[in-house]
């Protein structure tokens, strides 16, 4: 069936002449694909997540046959496909299995991340920074990326099989919590703070950095020099040399992640300016991530006892059901940072590491200009040139397919991506189950109009009010920019965002819900933030003062 | 005046273990005692006899039966009863009761106040639910009002209503007040040790929800409704829709409160299997010693049993049963697992 499906949006095109039929519906996923993606992720993580995927909601016996992902005018696009179940009995039994699934996987996740899964992602990430490139044979490098693949889609597996019941438990606390002390249902996440994570963790590290710098006498030179001249300055003097090879060290453990989920972003290891501009901002607000977090503790400490009190006179039951739900949402904190430290951050970054040294061999064999064209290729491409069984693409045909490439992705740059392609959604995503609910928390609901001039409605993300100059920022170099009392507007933040958090006065996304990680890292920042304000960037000017009221999930632009 | 002297004449009974006779301490009163005759796990308990109202309605010039007074009359009866002073003898047999529940529960104190008239919980009329009953009172002068409130709901308009219908009005009304040891239950119960709507004799029926058990008698929520055959298998387990449950309060002065149940706990049964068997063995145990079938209220507080009030299960249509409410909800015959509660 051939259909050619204008959308609103006159300039986002789709062509519906593949596999797809006109009935479908493909939704677009901003909050973690904001922006077109290279050809060889296209090809390489669009599968090995639909796979990921697939496999973790058919374990746990959800009504959905698959997950699938596609591409238009490179922006990624993604739907569920659920069962038939021919009579309401089977649908009755479904979610039912479902739900016993789900609630065994909750009560085990933490012991299964510790016992079965790190051990396994940590063998996949060492296999991949083990693997020699340089030196494989033409039959070792194609059987490597063969490898590859696998190990791809078994750390989507185990992502998936992390997130689901991770979610879950994070929407049964909030329910329960809501069910008994009223209130929103975000409001019990005051006990959850102080959750010692990797993202806690990586912020700490980073004031500690900055209080080596001060030890070292660099204050005045981290003050005094451009972001992009420090490392040369740095390296200049002693002192400057040691705090760089404490840098490193720092990078060792924190340095593999990328401003978004995507081969061509630098990781902080090859590119550390946004680090260094965290670690000034530490040095210059005088700012201590121990002591903050040490807050946050207390927090948390105060805020559980006052639960517990009001408790007191409730059947152990509830008071039982209330111990087992804080501890599960405490569990997903840390596994919420947890598995995207390893899988998310660091996996892409080794792949980007691994296919940047495929690059480099395909750079040595003459056939593409720059290792990173190679982020231009279908991973098809690849077998067929590293293979070089004489049916791949010549070396000509190739560099012109990436210069095309480039150009479209970037034209595609200024496309502005329609929630959805195909056939409208029918209806509002499902809720019936708690973890419907919690994935609508995570993703968002619908967007929402202010009847206000001047102002934004969005998701109530972290409660506060704050008002400042907007830091409008599309990437990562763009926010670490930000100053103390700036506000971040973004499309999305991705975790290594998360140490600006602690310098901006309120963060704004046009993605995202109340379980959102920008919303549970504002929270833990005690920043305000408002989420899932669709049109931000194109509302808000660079440099105007807005409001953020967190707790109502209203932006205010000042005339 | 001898102290001793007036303690032998206390208008207050300790209910615990000898009978007593339903014209001193009412009907709930005289069923309890009998209760912990059988060393059935009652809680402390005590009743403020009838002589004490006899006393106080003979120093009032209070009416003594039904006959002559008029529906009109009875607003200023209750005013009466709730403020008119009270004599010495039963101030102080009432504060002397409340110091032996202090030294026995401490801080925790708290206190069921039930209306124990002397002609209910008989095997012909139950007056179920027509006296009152005053929970969580924690200090000496909430005890004096919940009493005044129990002796007072003697006089209230249903009470009156129902006594002129079922030809009652000659019978001396008399009440007493059962004073007992709030079990801040973590689950309720009410047990029939036959069934009251199909009147099979070899079915038991138990009704449980969470929390305080005056919400299964007021209808507050649909309870879970469980049959037991005489083998004491499980032939039926629906649980109901417990939406809401009662619970102490926070403090002296907040009395019970209505509050939700949170949405993960309101389909889970509340009782486990083998508490069923232990409500069942417990039950029937008591109905074959006691002589009759029995409507039996209790709880489970801390893994331990209570038993609050025994009765005999009086007509099939007239006792209002929670097997009568609607159950709509899916049913099973055995109940799954509270698996969110029971994570190792």
């Amino acid at each position: 069936m051939v259909t050619l499906q204008e959308h609103k949006t006159s300039d986002f095109p789709v062509d519906w002449n593949d596999s797809l039929d006109a009935g479908d519906t493909f939704m677009f996923d901003a909050m973690h694909f904001p922006y077109p993606e290279s050809p060889l992720l296209q090809t390489t993580m669009g599968p090995a997540l639909a796979v990921g995927f697939t496999t973790a909601l058919n374990e746990c016996d959800l009504p959905i046959d698959r997950w699938e992902t596609c591409h238009r005018n490179h922006y990624h696009f993604d739907r569920m496909v659920m069962k038939q179940p021919a009579t309401e009995e089977e649908a009755r039994l479904m979610g039912e299995a479902a739900e016993a699934a789900l609630q065994r996987e909750v009560g085990r996740m933490t012991e299964r991340w510790h016992g079965e899964h790190l051990p396994s992602v940590t063998s996949h990430l060492n296999r991949l920074r083990a693997l020699d490139v340089a030196g494989a044979s033409t039959r070792e490098l194609v059987t490597m990326l063969d490898e590859v693949d696998k190990i791809h889609e078994n750390l989507w597996i185990i992502h998936f099989r992390v997130v689901l019941p991770m979610h879950l438990a994070l929407q049964l606390f909030d329910e329960f919590y809501a069910d008994v002390f009223g209130g929103a249902e975000s409001d019990g996440h005051a006990l959850m703070v102080g959750t010692l994570t990797k993202g806690i963790k990586a912020a700490i590290g980073l004031s500690d950095l900055a209080a080596r710098a001060r030890e070292l006498g660099l204050e005045a030179l981290f003050r005094d020099t451009p972001a992009d001249a420090l490392i040369p300055a740095l390296e200049h003097s002693g002192q400057g040399r040691r705090f760089l090879a404490r840098l490193n060290d720092y990078l060792e453990e924190y340095g593999l992640r990328q401003e978004l989920m995507e081969y061509t972003a630098p990781t902080w290891q090859e590119n550390p300016s946004v680090a260094l501009a965290s670690i000034r901002n530490y040095l210059l607000t005088r700012r201590d991530a121990h002591a903050e977090h040490e807050a946050k503790v207390t927090s948390a400490q105060a805020a559980t006892t006052a639960a517990r009190d009001h408790l007191a006179a409730y059947p152990d039951a509830v008071r039982g059901q209330f111990e087992a739900m804080l501890q599960f949402g405490r569990d997903a904190y840390f596994l919420l940072e947890e598995h995207h430290f390893y899988i998310d951050q660091q996996g892409i970054a080794l792949l980007r590491l691994f296919y940047l040294k495929v690059g480099q061999r395909l750079v040595d064999a003459g056939v593409i200009e720059n290792p990173d064209d190679v982020f231009m290729l279908h991973i098809a491409d690849i077998r067929a040139l590293v293979a070089d069984t004489g049916t791949g693409p010549r070396a000509n045909d190739i560099r012109a397919t990436i210069a095309t490439r480039r150009d479209e992705i970037s034209q595609a740059r200024a496309m502005t991506p329609p929630p959805f392609i195909g056939d409208p959604p029918a209806g509002p995503p499902p809720d019936g189950s708690p973890l419907e609910r919690g994935l609508v928390r995570f993703f968002g609901g619908p967007p929402q109009q202010s009847d206000v001039p001047g102002e934004l409605k969005g998701t109530a993300g972290s409660k506060g009010v704050a008002t400042g100059i907007a830091r409008i920022a599309k990437t990562l170099d763009e926010a670490s920019r930000v100053e103390p009392g700036e506000i971040l507007v973004a499309v999305t933040t991705m975790p290594a965002w998360t140490p600006l958090f602690g310098v901006a006065a309120a963060v704004v996304t046009e993605t995202g819900g109340a379980l959102s990680h920008c919303a549970i890292v504002a929270r833990e920042y005690g920043i305000p933030a408002v989420v899932g304000v669709h049109g931000a960037i194109a509302a808000i000017m660079p440099g105007q003062r807005i409001t953020v009221d967190g707790g109502h999930g209203i932006v205010t632009l000042d005339p | 005046m001898a102290h001793l002297a007036s303690e032998s004449h206390s208008p207050l009974i300790w209910l615990n273990g000898a009978v007593a006779d339903r014209i001193l301490v009412g009907g709930k009163g005289a069923s309890l005692s009998v209760l912990t005759a059988l060393g059935a796990p009652v809680p402390l308990a005590c009743a403020l006899m009838t002589s004490a109202w006899r006393e106080f309605a003979r120093t009032l010039g209070l009416p003594c039966n039904a006959n002559s007074v008029s529906e009109n009359d009875l607003p200023n009866i209750r005013t009466t009863i709730m403020t008119a002073p009270l004599p010495l003898e039963i101030s102080s047999a009432i504060s002397d009761g409340y110091e032996i529940f202090h030294c026995a529960m401490g801080n925790d104190l708290s206190l069921a106040v039930r209306s124990s008239a002397v002609a209910e919980d008989s095997a012909q009329f139950s007056f179920a639910g027509l006296h009152d009953t005053v929970l969580d009172v924690r200090t000496p002068a909430a005890l004096e009002q919940a009493i005044r409130h129990c002796w007072a709901s003697l006089w209230s308009d249903r009470a009156h209503t129902y006594r002129i219908a079922n030809n009652l009005a000659d019978d001396i009304t008399e009440i007493a007040v059962v004073i007992q040891q709030l079990v801040r239950s973590d689950v309720s119960f009410v047990v029939f040790t036959t069934d009251p709507i199909t009147d099979r004799t070899d079915h038991l029926v138990i009704t449980a929800t969470w929390g305080l058990g005056e919400s299964i008698v007021s209808g507050l929520t649909i309870p879970d409704h469980i049959v037991v055959g005489q083998d004491g298998s499980i032939l039926d387990y629906r649980i109901g829709d417990k939406h809401l449950m009662m619970i102490p309060g926070n403090g002296p002065d907040e009395g019970t409160r209505t509050v939700p149940v949170p949405r993960v706990l309101r389909s889970q049964p509340a009782l486990s299997g083998d508490q069923v068997a232990t409500v069942t063995t417990l039950a029937r145990s008591l109905a074959s010693r006691l002589g009759y079938e029995a409507d039996l209220e209790g709880g489970l507080a801390g893994g331990s049993l209570y038993l609050f009030q025994a009765r005999p299960i009086t007509t099939i249509t007239a006792q209002p049963s929670p097997a009568a409410m609607p159950l709509d909800q899916e049913h099973a015959v055995v109940p799954p697992v509270a698996v969110m509660t029971h994570i190792p």
